[in-house]
């Protein structure tokens, strides 16, 4: 498997979303709300770009049609993988010293994330 | 940091890697490890027990074995669907090892009811097939946190 970032799959949302489908094979969209704490319409924008690019499939199973399940298509679980082990490499590629300072980096850097996040 | 990565493209630096990965196995622990809902643990263990006493049994042994089996996988997986995760596997190793323990018993009672004509094994590993399943799920209640009220998640 060729490492090769993914810019569809590259937001954090959208990359969260993938590792959830890949974790729980077939997952209602409300676990994903719940976990990501996005609002519906933001999730649904997500999923959208996930869906336009033919990685997502979306399905409504039994009875209750209100409820809508998501799962990974071949073509997105390939990409999700790609996109993970370029992650590893750039992680392994780095200088250790550079990730001793990163650690004490991550703290101070998480809250800011999390507000762009949000707002977005 | 990572609203910028998405803006822009570029190639994330070590940092933005390293946050990205660790927001991943975040993310997969989070729903590996969705509470489930109490009954189902006490539920299983009773099946795994009467799977365990089909032995027992002296006439349609392997067709009762099958249909209790059926009915583990039917409750889980209805159990799962209301969850909205039918198919994450948890991630409490203790509650796996307990697991595949208890169905090493149901196994093993299978097949000592071949093997030997005394019948006193075969509840003794029930016991110890349910007993394992609910050691298991205390571990396994440990590290998902308390159940949801309702198994059916709100709309």
């Amino acid at each position: 498997m060729k490492a090769q970032l993914d810019p569809v799959i590259h937001p954090t949302h959208r990359l969260r979303i993938c590792a959830m489908l890949v974790a729980g094979t077939t997952l209602e969209m409300q676990v994903l709300k719940e976990h990501l704490q996005l609002s519906p319409s933001a999730l649904s924008k997500q999923v959208a770009a996930l869906l336009d690019a033919g990685y997502v499939k979306q399905e409504r199973l039994g009875a209750d049609s209100r409820r809508v399940w998501l799962s990974l298509t071949r073509q997105g679980t390939r990409a999700y993988r790609a996109h993970v082990a370029a992650l590893q490499e750039i992680v392994a590629a780095a200088p250790p010293t550079a990730l001793a300072h990163d650690d004490a980096d991550d703290d101070a850097h998480e809250p800011a994330e999390q507000d762009v996040d949000a707002r977005r | 940091m990572i609203a910028v990565m998405e803006s822009t493209g570029a190639r994330p630096d070590p940092d933005q890697a390293r946050a990205a990965l660790a927001g991943i196995h975040q993310a997969q622990r989070a729903v590996r490890d969705t509470p489930w809902p109490t009954w189902l643990y006490p539920a299983n263990a009773l099946l795994l027990g009467a799977m365990a006493l089909t032995p027992l049994l002296e006439q349609h042994r392997t067709r009762a074995f099958l249909l209790v089996a059926l009915v583990v996988v039917g409750v889980n997986l209805v159990a799962g669907y209301r969850m909205g995760t039918p198919w994450a596997l948890p991630t409490s190793r203790l509650f796996l090892g307990a697991v595949t323990a208890a169905g090493a018993c149901v196994l093993a009672a299978l097949l000592l009811g071949d093997v030997t004509a005394r019948s006193w094994p075969v509840p003794v590993l029930a016991i110890a097939a349910a007993g394992l399943y609910l050691a298991g799920a205390v571990a396994h209640r440990r590290s998902t946190g308390p159940a949801p009220r309702s198994s059916r998640r709100p709309r």
